[in-house]
Protein backbone atom coordinates (compact mmCIF):
# COMPACT_ATOMS: atom_id res chain seq x y z
CA UNK A 1 0.00 0.00 0.00
CA UNK A 2 1.29 3.55 -0.95
CA UNK A 3 1.79 6.11 1.37
CA UNK A 4 -1.26 8.05 -0.66
CA UNK A 5 -3.53 5.11 -0.86
CA UNK A 6 -3.26 4.84 2.73
CA UNK A 7 -4.07 8.03 3.49
CA UNK A 8 -7.05 7.95 0.99
CA UNK A 9 -8.42 4.63 2.83
CA UNK A 10 -8.02 6.62 6.17
CA UNK A 11 -10.35 9.48 4.70
CA UNK A 12 -12.66 7.03 3.91
CA UNK A 13 -12.97 5.11 6.48
CA UNK A 14 -13.35 8.27 9.06
CA UNK A 15 -15.98 9.10 6.07
CA UNK A 16 -17.94 5.84 6.28
CA UNK A 17 -17.67 5.95 10.10
CA UNK A 18 -18.78 9.22 11.63
CA UNK A 19 -21.28 10.36 8.53
CA UNK A 20 -25.03 9.41 7.27
CA UNK A 21 -24.59 8.26 3.91
CA UNK A 22 -20.97 7.88 4.51
CA UNK A 23 -21.28 4.66 2.44
CA UNK A 24 -22.12 6.32 -0.90
CA UNK A 25 -19.95 9.61 -0.11
CA UNK A 26 -17.24 6.73 0.79
CA UNK A 27 -17.48 4.98 -2.47
CA UNK A 28 -17.62 8.98 -4.02
CA UNK A 29 -14.26 9.81 -2.68
CA UNK A 30 -12.95 6.35 -3.94
CA UNK A 31 -14.29 6.82 -7.56
CA UNK A 32 -12.81 10.42 -7.59
CA UNK A 33 -9.67 9.49 -6.39
CA UNK A 34 -9.13 6.83 -8.91
CA UNK A 35 -10.30 9.53 -11.50
CA UNK A 36 -6.96 11.44 -10.65
CA UNK A 37 -8.23 13.51 -7.14
CA UNK A 38 -5.84 13.69 -5.15
CA UNK A 39 -5.45 12.42 -1.52
CA UNK A 40 -5.13 16.10 -0.36
CA UNK A 41 -9.09 16.85 -2.21
CA UNK A 42 -9.85 13.82 -1.19
CA UNK A 43 -8.56 14.54 2.91
CA UNK A 44 -10.81 18.05 1.95
CA UNK A 45 -13.92 16.43 1.32
CA UNK A 46 -13.82 14.15 4.15
CA UNK A 47 -13.01 16.80 6.57
CA UNK A 48 -15.83 19.15 5.31
CA UNK A 49 -18.41 15.93 5.55
CA UNK A 50 -16.90 15.78 9.06
CA UNK A 51 -17.36 19.51 10.15
CA UNK A 52 -21.38 19.27 8.41
CA UNK A 53 -22.00 16.20 10.86
CA UNK A 54 -21.19 18.37 13.92
CA UNK A 55 -22.54 21.35 12.64
CA UNK A 56 -25.59 20.69 10.53
CA UNK A 57 -26.49 24.29 8.76
CA UNK A 58 -30.30 24.63 9.79
CA UNK A 59 -32.53 26.30 7.84
CA UNK A 60 -33.99 28.96 9.63
CA UNK A 61 -37.05 28.75 9.64
CA UNK A 62 -39.75 31.39 8.51
CA UNK A 63 -41.79 32.20 12.23
CA UNK A 64 -45.15 33.68 12.65
CA UNK A 65 -44.97 37.11 14.43
CA UNK A 66 -45.70 37.05 18.24
CA UNK A 67 -47.85 39.52 19.99
CA UNK A 68 -45.34 40.74 21.99
CA UNK A 69 -47.63 43.49 24.37
CA UNK A 70 -48.92 40.04 26.12
CA UNK A 71 -45.84 39.50 27.51
CA UNK A 72 -44.42 40.66 31.04
CA UNK A 73 -41.88 43.10 30.81
CA UNK A 74 -39.40 41.01 32.34
CA UNK A 75 -40.10 38.15 29.46
CA UNK A 76 -37.49 39.75 27.43
CA UNK A 77 -34.70 40.04 30.41
CA UNK A 78 -35.15 36.49 31.38
CA UNK A 79 -34.87 34.99 27.49
CA UNK A 80 -31.65 37.03 26.78
CA UNK A 81 -30.48 35.78 30.01
CA UNK A 82 -31.15 31.78 28.96
CA UNK A 83 -29.63 32.84 25.23
CA UNK A 84 -26.14 34.06 27.20
CA UNK A 85 -25.76 31.23 29.58
CA UNK A 86 -22.91 29.22 28.76
CA UNK A 87 -22.55 26.38 27.16
CA UNK A 88 -20.30 23.37 28.34
CA UNK A 89 -18.18 22.59 25.49
CA UNK A 90 -15.31 19.80 25.61
CA UNK A 91 -11.74 21.02 24.47
CA UNK A 92 -10.38 17.83 25.48
CA UNK A 93 -9.19 14.94 23.51
CA UNK A 94 -11.59 12.61 24.94
CA UNK A 95 -14.91 12.19 23.93
CA UNK A 96 -15.90 9.15 26.28
CA UNK A 97 -16.62 9.74 29.52
CA UNK A 98 -14.97 8.15 33.21
CA UNK A 99 -11.41 7.22 31.16
CA UNK A 100 -9.63 10.23 32.29
CA UNK A 101 -6.79 11.87 30.94
CA UNK A 102 -3.67 9.43 32.31
CA UNK A 103 -5.82 6.46 30.87
CA UNK A 104 -6.04 8.41 27.47
CA UNK A 105 -1.90 8.93 27.80
CA UNK A 106 -1.16 5.32 28.14
CA UNK A 107 -3.35 4.00 25.49
CA UNK A 108 -1.82 6.86 23.12
CA UNK A 109 1.45 5.71 24.28
CA UNK A 110 1.11 1.59 23.89
CA UNK A 111 -0.96 2.73 20.17
CA UNK A 112 2.39 4.93 19.25
CA UNK A 113 4.64 2.29 20.06
CA UNK A 114 2.90 -0.40 18.12
CA UNK A 115 2.00 1.88 15.22
CA UNK A 116 4.15 5.20 15.64
CA UNK A 117 1.71 6.75 12.69
CA UNK A 118 -1.04 6.92 15.32
CA UNK A 119 0.96 9.27 17.15
CA UNK A 120 0.33 11.76 13.94
CA UNK A 121 -3.16 11.00 14.29
CA UNK A 122 -3.27 11.51 17.78
CA UNK A 123 -1.61 15.34 16.98
CA UNK A 124 -3.68 15.83 14.52
CA UNK A 125 -6.79 15.25 16.26
CA UNK A 126 -5.55 17.66 19.36
CA UNK A 127 -4.62 20.20 17.24
CA UNK A 128 -8.25 20.60 14.93
CA UNK A 129 -10.47 19.92 17.89
CA UNK A 130 -8.68 22.65 19.86
CA UNK A 131 -9.31 24.76 16.99
CA UNK A 132 -12.72 23.52 16.31
CA UNK A 133 -13.50 24.21 20.03
CA UNK A 134 -12.34 27.68 19.94
CA UNK A 135 -14.57 28.00 16.78
CA UNK A 136 -17.78 27.01 18.03
CA UNK A 137 -16.64 29.45 21.67
CA UNK A 138 -16.65 32.35 19.42
CA UNK A 139 -19.56 31.04 17.22
CA UNK A 140 -21.99 30.68 19.67
CA UNK A 141 -21.21 33.85 21.75
CA UNK A 142 -21.75 35.49 18.14
CA UNK A 143 -24.98 33.94 17.93
CA UNK A 144 -25.88 34.94 21.92
CA UNK A 145 -25.07 38.38 20.74
CA UNK A 146 -27.12 38.47 17.86
CA UNK A 147 -30.48 36.79 19.07
CA UNK A 148 -31.03 39.48 21.86
CA UNK A 149 -34.73 39.88 22.40
CA UNK A 150 -35.45 43.73 22.47
CA UNK A 151 -39.40 44.82 22.97
CA UNK A 152 -40.79 46.36 19.97
CA UNK A 153 -41.86 50.05 20.68
CA UNK A 154 -44.44 52.18 18.80
CA UNK B 1 -40.30 17.76 10.12
CA UNK B 2 -43.00 20.71 8.76
CA UNK B 3 -41.82 21.78 4.88
CA UNK B 4 -41.04 25.33 4.45
CA UNK B 5 -42.76 27.09 1.71
CA UNK B 6 -39.77 28.57 0.43
CA UNK B 7 -36.26 26.78 -0.28
CA UNK B 8 -32.69 28.29 0.97
CA UNK B 9 -30.44 29.05 -2.01
CA UNK B 10 -28.44 26.47 -1.71
CA UNK B 11 -31.09 24.43 -1.80
CA UNK B 12 -32.82 26.16 -4.56
CA UNK B 13 -29.32 25.26 -6.69
CA UNK B 14 -28.76 22.04 -4.94
CA UNK B 15 -32.69 20.93 -6.41
CA UNK B 16 -32.03 22.53 -10.10
CA UNK B 17 -28.36 20.57 -10.31
CA UNK B 18 -30.64 17.55 -9.40
CA UNK B 19 -33.47 18.28 -11.76
CA UNK B 20 -30.15 18.52 -14.57
CA UNK B 21 -29.16 15.16 -13.61
CA UNK B 22 -32.38 13.64 -14.52
CA UNK B 23 -33.99 11.00 -13.18
CA UNK B 24 -30.83 9.27 -11.49
CA UNK B 25 -29.21 12.17 -9.90
CA UNK B 26 -25.81 11.48 -7.66
CA UNK B 27 -24.15 13.79 -5.42
CA UNK B 28 -20.84 14.43 -7.44
CA UNK B 29 -22.89 15.25 -10.58
CA UNK B 30 -25.20 17.90 -8.25
CA UNK B 31 -21.88 19.48 -7.44
CA UNK B 32 -20.12 19.19 -10.47
CA UNK B 33 -23.99 21.06 -12.22
CA UNK B 34 -23.07 23.57 -9.62
CA UNK B 35 -19.55 24.09 -9.89
CA UNK B 36 -19.98 24.41 -13.62
CA UNK B 37 -23.05 25.94 -14.01
CA UNK B 38 -23.01 28.53 -10.94
CA UNK B 39 -19.31 28.71 -10.56
CA UNK B 40 -19.77 28.06 -6.79
CA UNK B 41 -17.11 24.87 -5.64
CA UNK B 42 -19.44 22.81 -3.06
CA UNK B 43 -18.49 19.88 -0.95
CA UNK B 44 -19.87 16.61 -1.14
CA UNK B 45 -20.62 16.63 2.53
CA UNK B 46 -22.43 19.68 2.48
CA UNK B 47 -24.39 18.31 -0.78
CA UNK B 48 -25.20 14.90 1.02
CA UNK B 49 -26.25 16.78 4.40
CA UNK B 50 -28.63 19.12 2.05
CA UNK B 51 -30.20 16.26 0.23
CA UNK B 52 -30.19 14.37 3.12
CA UNK B 53 -32.73 17.84 4.47
CA UNK B 54 -34.54 18.02 1.28
CA UNK B 55 -35.59 14.00 1.45
CA UNK B 56 -37.27 14.10 5.09
CA UNK B 57 -39.06 17.19 3.87
CA UNK B 58 -40.12 14.66 0.92
CA UNK B 59 -38.52 17.22 -1.77
CA UNK B 60 -36.29 14.35 -3.48
CA UNK B 61 -36.34 10.65 -3.02
CA UNK B 62 -33.25 8.66 -2.98
CA UNK B 63 -32.26 5.10 -3.33
CA UNK B 64 -29.05 3.10 -3.72
CA UNK B 65 -27.62 1.18 -6.05
CA UNK B 66 -25.49 -1.49 -6.99
CA UNK B 67 -22.65 -1.90 -5.39
CA UNK B 68 -19.16 -1.50 -8.08
CA UNK B 69 -15.44 -2.15 -7.69
CA UNK B 70 -14.88 1.42 -8.87
CA UNK B 71 -16.06 2.19 -5.81
CA UNK B 72 -14.67 -0.26 -3.50
CA UNK B 73 -17.63 -2.19 -3.65
CA UNK B 74 -19.49 0.76 -2.35
CA UNK B 75 -22.85 1.59 -3.40
CA UNK B 76 -24.23 4.77 -5.30
CA UNK B 77 -26.79 6.94 -3.85
CA UNK B 78 -29.19 7.85 -6.55
CA UNK B 79 -31.41 10.97 -6.06
CA UNK B 80 -34.99 12.31 -8.17
CA UNK B 81 -36.83 15.39 -7.27
CA UNK B 82 -40.70 14.76 -6.60
CA UNK B 83 -43.93 16.57 -7.59
CA UNK B 84 -43.73 18.20 -4.66
CA UNK B 85 -40.00 19.01 -4.99
CA UNK B 86 -40.90 21.02 -8.41
CA UNK B 87 -43.83 22.99 -6.53
CA UNK B 88 -41.16 24.30 -3.98
CA UNK B 89 -39.25 25.54 -6.72
CA UNK B 90 -41.85 26.98 -8.70
CA UNK B 91 -42.87 29.10 -5.20
CA UNK B 92 -39.25 29.83 -4.96
CA UNK B 93 -38.94 30.82 -8.48
CA UNK B 94 -41.62 32.90 -8.19
CA UNK B 95 -41.45 34.82 -4.97
CA UNK B 96 -37.84 35.90 -6.09
CA UNK B 97 -39.40 37.21 -9.71
CA UNK B 98 -41.74 39.14 -7.64
CA UNK B 99 -38.85 40.56 -5.81
CA UNK B 100 -36.59 41.24 -8.64
CA UNK B 101 -39.18 42.76 -10.53
CA UNK B 102 -39.69 46.50 -10.13
CA UNK B 103 -35.98 47.55 -9.15
CA UNK B 104 -34.57 50.25 -11.45
CA UNK B 105 -31.39 49.45 -10.05
CA UNK B 106 -31.34 45.85 -11.34
CA UNK B 107 -32.34 47.14 -14.72
CA UNK B 108 -29.43 46.94 -17.42
CA UNK B 109 -27.40 49.92 -18.17
CA UNK B 110 -28.00 50.82 -21.87
CA UNK B 111 -25.43 52.85 -23.88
Amino acid sequence: MTSSTFWVQAAVRLVERFTPDGEALAGDLLEEHANGRTAVWVWWQALGALVAVVWPSAPSEIRPLTLVEAQPAEAYARANVLLRRPVDINLGTNPAGHVGGLGITILAALAGHRAPVLLWFLVAAIVSGAVLGVIRIRRGRGLAASRAIVPLRG
Amino acid sequence: MSPRSLLTDFELMILLAALRGGDEAYAIQVAREIASTAGRQVQLGAVYAALKRLEEQLLVEAWTGEPTAARGGRAKRYFRVTSRGLDAVRSTQQALVALWSGLPQLQERRS
